[in-house]
């Protein structure tokens, strides 16, 4: 018998992993700082040269400056402190204002960008940033947002890291660039059953573009942006294939408050990334399954002949750091086990996710565990489990989720939270979504929970509380917006 | 006959008591005028039915609405009065001179609550109704007359410190922004509580029973009295807000809530006093006591020896310790010994004539110290702004100015790590700050009745956008800012970062820059000329 042509692994998860979801799930480097520096890199035209910034405030390991600086003297455009120890002082200040965030290194580079001329190429964003941008331009107010986001960047800001960044870059680095929307794609956003999330995504991105926009305070709107993003893509990563293989948005509850007082909680939180590797890998056999239909017409396969074809995709497959690729034996006795419950050509697309898994160097739930810990919707910090948690830091995107247009300055809190969970499945306290979960949470910590997300978003100034358990969201585009 | 009357409704009282029946929606009148503590509402409440004004009162459960209502109808000697009820709706035509009463409108419908107000309305007839606010949200959000909307501004403005007057129309009094600690009601409550106070089923009629030693001692004792009443304050100062029915059942629990164990020893029947239940009794206010403040933990050199020994006739006191001396029990059982000392030592925090109970609580707790800003914050807010001014920009960039608020900005987005460099290059000045004191409007409005603030708002002249100074944040600015995980600190260091995003100012040409590195504990003030493209350090 002949086989069919054998998929080519690699290129087949590029084609309908990566490039269908818009992002890389098999790395854990992005974090916000990347990914606002690939949206803007993503969407405005224009060269980047911010050699000037990343030689001032570069250092290696071990905190030595990658320039020393009697090289910086010659190699800058700027006039610097002549004194060794004055402009140590000042490298070591400004690059805890706009390199806090460990993303800044000769080669590649991310600066915590409040200056458009401080945009990089760099892209350790891994797609994220081209997901954010994608989904702001499919909205008709995306490129005038950006265009006016632009043009507000490039004015004075009366914040310090806007000056020291305009000071860092080439003078001429911002003339002529335009919004420049990336080339088009076949995405998930396309596809039906999938427009809603997609709609719901976009939205959010406009407010924190609107709030970056319009909001009297740009470093705080380009912060709200940097998170939302991040947020969105972990939420494109667990709803697109919980919809495709579920047909609904899975059910994310969120711990708030201190980490580990609610076990119920706790425990429910955590239960949730296993649940979403699950319908990831769900959605891998589900699309690898069309492919295999494609190749082989029925489903009579012989095991030996399966087998053989399974070898030879796996030889496609390439083994990243820390990932495996399974041997022969491996291959035949997975074929084997799922041969037993499952028709061929279902055997040969679940071998096929095992194949693929296993030499995936980084599983894509640490990636979501990852990406989550660095935009605060995974914790803690350290150590296990991993769970989905709420930190300070995603608290305006989390507002700006739970916010319709028509909203004014003021949102009941259930309404909002209600929104949260219809939209996105995230909850937080007593839900019909959280009543669903398999492993469910006792109702007195949903209470509790609820509570201190109260209380967070209180003792931010993002609500208020009254009494009786009265709370309201203040919709930041009411609050943040300025007056003139 | 008034003594069987008076005698009838003590044992009432004991009864109630003993059943720890605090709901004054199902007490007798009888009852609930044996109970009542003088509140200087009751007579604004009457006095506005009086004069034909719909009363709304507001509040948490517990806060006391339906019975401040119920006291004030009391006082209302002529006008019929309709309780709107489930089986019972208005009457239709309401008598113009009549009065609409809804003891709770969440016992009954939102129609029949909105269909009550329209008709007491329709007739020029007041309309007293108690409600929470969940109730008024779904009631503002159906009423197409607006009249609960204007209702649930009016709280919510207050609530948020904004200086509301009531419409001509109707008064509303949201028991809420109520720290009964700050009133007479604490007091109060004692002197209606503490004369039926009986021994426990233990000690039958045994006036030796704990209950009724206490009992007694503080009775006599205003000062006791009074240390009770700030222990409880302390919470209040703390961000508590108490209800009178949780004061209710403290003070309840502390004289009804103890039985002598049969046969116990003395030691084991120490821990039946007032005193030691006040730190280890079963309420949750006598655990939040004991969480921040325990006088067995203040050390007191001469006393703690005056107390030990059992010479307690060397201690000035209001009344003499009724237990045995600590170092006695101590010789046969350590540990009795200690439970001993404690008794004694609490009894003395309560009559000790010479101690400085105001000082001590200061000393031990930052609360006192918040409640004291809270007050001067609604006599003087120009100081306290200074004060809090000083206090964030010491906490964000190590200066010591109180004048000009710097407004300090990161630009980190990690959510993993704290941001090390905090970089400011504007300021203003504290005249663009000003403070919004929840109630306050309330509190000058109705001195003695209690209306005092938990926390306050530092807010900018022409932005929404807030900071929420409560006991803790407080508390929190006083400390270092660190660069470790800390979820309180990333909280409060969050709510400055938003806050001061909404500051007015507006960008220079050429920036002076001033940057606290967190890490290195070093200032930098640097001096950027963008169009020369230079940068200077200053310093």
């Amino acid at each position: 018998m002949t086989l069919p042509a054998p998929i080519d692994l690699e290129q087949w998860f590029k084609a309908n992993v990566e490039d269908f979801l818009v992002l890389i799930p098999t790395s854990v480097s992005p974090q916000p700082v990347h990914v606002l520096n690939g949206f803007l890199h993503t969407v405005f035209s224009g060269r980047r040269s911010p050699k000037t910034a990343v030689d001032f405030v570069a250092a290696r390991a071990g905190g030595v400056w990658a320039v020393s600086n009697q090289e910086l003297r010659v190699r800058s455009p700027l006039s610097l402190p002549k004194d060794d120890l004055k402009l140590d002082k000042a490298r070591r200040a400004i690059a805890s204002l706009i390199a806090a965030d460990r993303a800044v290194f000769p080669s590649f580079a991310s600066f915590q960008v409040a200056h458009p001329g401080l945009i990089t190429s760099d892209a350790t964003h891994l797609r994220i940033g081209e997901l954010a941008a994608r989904l702001t331009l499919a909205s008709k107010d995306g490129e005038g947002l950006l265009q006016s986001l632009l043009d507000r960047l490039v004015e004075p800001q009366p914040n310090p890291h806007w000056a020291i960044e305009k000071v860092l870059s080439d003078p001429d680095v911002l003339t002529n660039v335009i919004v420049e929307p990336p080339s088009d794609l076949d995405w998930w956003a396309d596809v039906p059953g999938l427009e809603k999330l997609a709609t719901d995504l976009t939205d959010l991105q406009i407010r924190a573009l609107r709030l970056a926009v319009d909001s009297r305070d740009s470093l705080l709107g380009l912060e709200v942006l940097a998170i939302s993003a991040t947020w969105t893509a972990l939420l494109v990563y667990a709803q697109v294939a919980s919809l495709t293989v579920e047909g609904k948005v899975a059910p994310l509850l969120v711990e708030a408050g201190e980490p580990g007082s609610l076990p119920s909680v706790r425990a429910t939180s955590a239960e949730v990334i296993n649940l979403l590797d699950a319908r990831f890998q769900e959605f891998l056999v589900k699309e690898l399954q069309t492919e295999v239909n494609d190749r082989f017409p029925d489903d009579s396969t012989p095991g030996e002949t399966a087998v053989a074809y399974l070898l030879e995709c796996n030889n496609t497959v390439k083994k990243l750091s820390g990932g495996t690729v399974l041997n022969a034996a491996q291959v035949a006795e997975i074929y084997g086990m799922w041969s037993h419950d499952y028709t061929s050509r279902e055997a040969i697309a679940r071998t096929l996710q095992e194949c693929l898994t296993s030499a995936m160097g980084n599983k894509a739930r640490d990636w979501f565990a990852a990406v989550g810990r660095h935009c605060g919707f995974v914790g803690p910090r350290r150590g296990h489990p991993a769970r989905l948690r709420v930190e300070v830091s995603l608290v305006p995107a989390l507002v700006l989720a739970g916010i319709e247009d028509a909203d004014g300055p003021v949102v009941p809190f259930k309404v909002w939270a209600d929104r949260l969970a219809n939209k996105f499945g995230v909850v937080f306290g007593p839900h019909v979504v959280a009543r669903s979960m398999v492993n469910r949470a006792a109702e007195n910590e949903l209470e509790a929970n609820q509570q201190a997300l109260v209380d967070l978003l209180t003792s931010l100034g993002l609500a208020r509380r009254f009494s009786d358990g009265v709370t309201e969201i203040l919709n930041p585009l009411f609050s943040w917006v300025k007056n003139d | 006959m008034v003594e069987e009357t008076e005698a009838a409704s003590r044992s009432d009282l004991r009864q109630l008591f003993e059943q720890g029946a605090v709901y004054a929606d199902r007490w007798t009148s009888e009852v609930r005028t044996a109970l009542d503590v003088r509140d200087p509402l009751a007579e604004v409440v009457a006095s506005a039915l009086a004069a034909r004004k719909s009363v709304i009162l507001a509040g948490n459960a517990g806060d006391g609405k339906s019975h401040l209502a119920q006291v004030a109808l009391d006082r209302m000697s002529t006008r019929s009065c309709f309780e709107v009820t489930q089986q019972t709706p208005a009457p239709d035509p309401v008598p113009a001179d009549a009065l609409l009463f809804i003891r709770d409108a969440s016992s009954l419908s939102d129609d029949a609550v909105l269909s009550a107000a329209a008709a007491a309305r329709a007739a020029g007839a007041p309309l007293l109704m108690t409600i929470n606010e969940g109730p008024l949200t779904s009631l503002a959000h159906k009423d197409t007359s607006g009249f609960f909307a204007r209702i649930r501004t009016v709280l919510h403005d207050r609530a948020m410190g904004e200086v509301v007057e009531d419409e001509d129309e109707f008064l509303i009094l949201n028991l809420a922004g109520r720290q009964l600690t700050r009133s007479v009601f604490v007091v109060g409550a004692l002197a209606r509580l503490l004369p039926v106070v009986t021994p426990c089923t233990t000690c039958a009629k045994s006036n030796t029973c704990p209950r009724v030693v206490g009992a007694k001692m503080l009775k006599k004792s205003k000062r006791a009295q009074e240390r009770l009443e700030s222990l409880l304050q302390l919470l209040s100062d703390g961000g508590q807000h108490i209800s009178a029915r949780e004061i209710w059942v403290f003070l309840i629990e502390l004289f009804f809530g103890w039985t002598c164990p049969p046969g116990g020893t003395e030691v084991e029947r120490a821990r039946g006093y007032f005193w030691m239940r006040v730190f280890e009794g079963e309420s949750r206010l006598a655990a939040d006591i004991a969480a921040e403040f325990d006088p067995i933990t203040v050390p007191m050199a001469r006393e703690d020896v005056y107390i030990w020994q059992g010479e307690f006739e060397k201690i000035r006191s209001d009344a003499s310790y009724p237990g045995t001396r600590p170092s006695v029990v101590a010789r046969t059982s350590p540990t009795d010994g200690r439970i001993a000392f404690a008794s004694a030592k609490r009894c003395f925090f309560f009559f000790g004539r010479d101690l400085n109970v105001e000082s001590i609580l200061a000393r031990r707790s930052l609360a006192p110290q918040f409640g004291k800003i809270l007050e001067r914050a609604g006599q003087d807010a120009r100081p306290v702004i200074r004060e809090m001014v000083g206090v964030i920009n010491s906490y964000r960039l190590r200066h010591d100015t109180e004048n000009d608020l710097w407004v300090s900005r990161h630009h980190g987005f990690a959510a993993q790590r704290r941001p090390t460099g905090l970089g400011a290059s504007a300021k203003v000045s504290i005249e663009g700050l000003r403070l919004r004191l929840p109630h306050s409007d309330e509190g000058a409005l109705y001195p003695g009745a209690g209306f005092f603030p938990t926390e306050l708002f530092l807010c900018w002249e022409d932005s929404t956008q807030s900071l929420l100074i409560d006991f803790a944040t407080w508390e929190r600015l006083q400390n270092e800012r660190t660069l470790t995980v800390d979820r309180h600190q990333e909280t409060l260091d969050f709510a400055l970062d938003l806050f001061l995003s909404q500051a007015p100012v507006v960008a220079t040409a050429d920036p002076e820059i001033h940057v606290y590195d967190h890490r290195r504990r070093e200032a930098t003030t640097l001096r950027i000329r963008p169009e020369d493209h230079k940068i200077e350090v200053i310093s």
